[in-house]
């Protein structure tokens, strides 16, 4: 099973002629991964990856049916991409981009929101469900010996760090049931919380592994839904950016620290608040497998 | 970007939120003294807790006006780097009020934040989350913010002051407009200070970022999410990092090769540690040539060690570049693919910096 995907899933790619685009789109049909339609405003009529392009998202949903698209514009057209797709009610949107601007974030996740649209990223690597289908160009050409199908739901702010953590456990014998890059933007459409929501509802996920980084208040409020019982399977974290503890608020990789974080944010804040809630704590990538490894026997 | 006091009190005059009458004194400037006192001299910086720090003074006199530039543009402290001193009416307020607006990433949304006990000692902050899509006179986001204003949230000039706040937020990209404190005076509210930080994002997207630490190992690190890590790990092996800077999102040979000579020119190095997880598109070849690039046009040549901990496309070829020029120019550099892990990488590191045992 896994979360969000799966092998019925139909994407459209907002942005297909372009290189992130094209990339992504051959990357998804080498897998398997249906592309039903692309859009790039002016180049409907070509084809890319086999697959259509439309003008416009309007046009490719009124042919196809879609279950996701893969956003991969400027960063400056992402809001108006993703608008585009809400628009349509498009249920999941996945946006490659980064350096998003952090309002037009705050407001694509306010539109999403009011619409019940899922929205992951940006700067998401993608998501994959070894064996089932992947959503983006997660793991490239080296995609079968990265990620492999298994027990272990995976959901990291880094796009890197997906793939590293994935190798390790699929070196070690664990497959994933999910992987999922949520982004490290200052405002992340799909947070830990949410995303670990729905490996707490997959029976095939046992066990969840989470990468966090200085920097917002997701990693806290994780925290506070295991405290609160909301979240219940075996999770092991770990954070990066310890050294940032000492630094000045605002110049440690966080954002714009102000009084609303209410002293959350710190390397110091999320590991204490993560380990109070009984999260395993891990500081390398082997520790990760060690703790996995613990809770699946 | 973070805007400096008067930058700030500039746009927010724009966006018509009064502001004290004012003029800015330039270090190699003019020092014309101001013609009534009391005024207000505050130092431009932007560290915090200027009035703990003597920067900020009332003075009631052009001797205390020259004494005060005498004393800031000729001081040894770390505030030698500041150029500017603003130089503002005194204004009298019984009450300071504190306000911002800005990002929640609890909530996802925009906030505003309010308090009765403003200044310098301020506390009490209470928090109401916001619509972007709606103004924030909107009924939805007033029915959010009035509860937090208390007295003020039927005084119609505190919601012109809000309209102003909102407008600048959204029309420059902010992460943040904080005024603090709000005076309250005889003639409205007047901004005692202003603290606006806009989304770099829109500003300089491409700017790395480069944190200067306080150690001896050069740090060249790709990947957000594996640099930071690769810090944690030196670290914990015993490491001193000297830098932490990252480049990600296959950056060109140029951009590789001015990031190399930046990091490289720092002083006191004893190691150099270019790492990074496996790259699935950058093409590796191109960025460790940039290194090269960058390490031949210093005019010092390292005689520390250099590691690489690298993998990816034309991983091959780039170690073979980098063995022949570390032969060329006798420099020591040592390459490791991803069968070696990070924390192993991270060890040899050390050892070679600090003359242990290899």
């Amino acid at each position: 099973m896994g979360i969000l995907i799966n092998k019925d899933s139909q994407v459209l790619v907002q942005g297909i002629t372009g290189k992130e685009g094209q990339r992504a789109a051959s990357a998804m049909r080498a897998y398997g991964t249906s592309v039903v339609a692309g859009v790039t405003p002016g180049k409907g009529g070509m084809t890319v990856a086999d697959a259509p392009v439309y003008n416009s998202v309007k046009e490719a949903v009124s042919r196809h049916t879609i279950t996701a698209s893969f956003i991969a514009v400027p960063p400056t057209h992402v809001k108006s991409a993703s608008c585009e797709a809400i628009e349509q009610k498009i249920p999941l949107l996945v946006i490659l981009t980064e350096h998003v601007p952090v309002q037009d974030c705050a407001w694509i996740y306010a539109k999403a929101s009011q619409q019940g649209v899922r929205v992951i990223g940006p700067s998401s690597i993608g998501i994959i469900s070894p064996g089932e289908a992947r959503i983006g160009s997660i793991g490239g050409d080296q995609v079968n010996s990265i990620f492999k199908s298994g027990p272990v739901g995976v959901v990291s702010k880094s796009g890197g760090m997906t793939s590293e953590i994935s190798l390790a456990l699929t070196r070690s014998g664990f497959g994933q049931s999910t992987a999922v890059g949520i982004g490290g933007d200052q405002l992340i459409c799909s947070d830990f919380v949410d995303i670990v929501m729905l490996f707490e509802e997959d029976p095939k996920t046992k066990v969840v592994v989470v990468f966090g980084e200085v920097g917002g208040t997701y990693e806290e409020q994780l925290a506070d839904s295991m405290q609160n019982g909301k979240i219940k399977k075996p999770l092991v974290a770990l954070v990066a950016g310890a050294f940032t503890e000492g630094l000045p608020e605002e110049t440690a990789l966080g954002h714009a620290g102000t009084i609303v974080q209410r002293g959350r944010g710190s390397y110091k804040s999320k590991v204490d608040t993560l380990t109070k809630a009984g999260a395993h704590i891990a500081y390398t990538l082997d520790d990760i497998v060690i703790h996995v490894r613990n809770l699946c026997i | 970007m973070k805007l400096y006091e008067y930058e700030g009190k500039g746009l927010m005059a724009e966006y018509d939120i009064q502001v004290p009458d004012s003029f800015v004194v330039k270090k190699d400037g003019i020092h014309t003294p101001p013609v009534t006192y009391p005024k207000v001299m505050k130092v431009q910086t932007h560290s915090g807790e200027r009035a703990r720090r003597g920067l900020v003074k009332t003075i009631g006199s052009s001797e205390e006006y020259f004494a005060f530039l005498n004393s800031f543009f000729v001081t040894d402290s770390q505030d030698k780097k500041n150029t500017h001193v603003l130089v503002e009416d005194f204004i009298e307020s019984p009450q300071e009020l504190y306000l911002s607006v800005s990002y929640s990433t609890e909530t996802r949304s925009p906030v505003l934040a309010f308090s009765l006990s403003g200044g310098s000692n301020y506390h009490s902050v209470r928090i109401a989350s916001l619509n972007i899509t709606k103004d924030i006179l909107d009924e939805e986001n007033i029915s959010h913010w009035a509860p937090i204003l208390g007295t003020y949230a039927e005084n119609q000039e505190m919601r012109t002051v809000l309209s102003s706040i909102w407008r600048l937020f959204l029309e420059k990209h902010a992460l943040l407009v904080e005024i603090n404190p709000l005076f309250v005076t005889k003639n409205g509210f007047v901004a005692g200070d202003a603290k606006i930080i806009l989304d770099d994002e829109r500003i300089s997207p491409a700017e790395r970022r480069f944190i200067t630490l306080d150690g001896d190992i050069a740090i060249l690190a790709s990947g957000g999410g594996a640099s930071l890590l690769s810090i944690d790990t030196l670290i914990r092996a015993g490491g001193r990092p000297a830098n932490y800077t990252e480049y990600s999102g296959n950056p060109s040979r140029e951009v590789v090769k001015d990031i190399t000579k930046r990091v490289l020119s720092q002083e006191g190095l004893n190691g150099c540690w270019v790492v990074g997880g496996t790259a699935n598109f950058t093409d590796i070849y191109e960025t460790l040539s940039g290194f090269i690039d960058g390490v031949r046009e210093m005019e010092l040549k390292p005689t520390y060690p250099i590691i690489v901990r690298r993998d990816g496309p034309r991983r091959d070829e780039a170690f073979a570049l980098l063995r022949d020029f570390a032969e060329l120019e006798n420099i020591h550099i040592e390459t490791h693919d991803n069968t070696t892990s990070i924390e192993e990488s991270a060890h040899r590191i050390v050892n070679a910096a600090y003359g242990n045992s290899n």
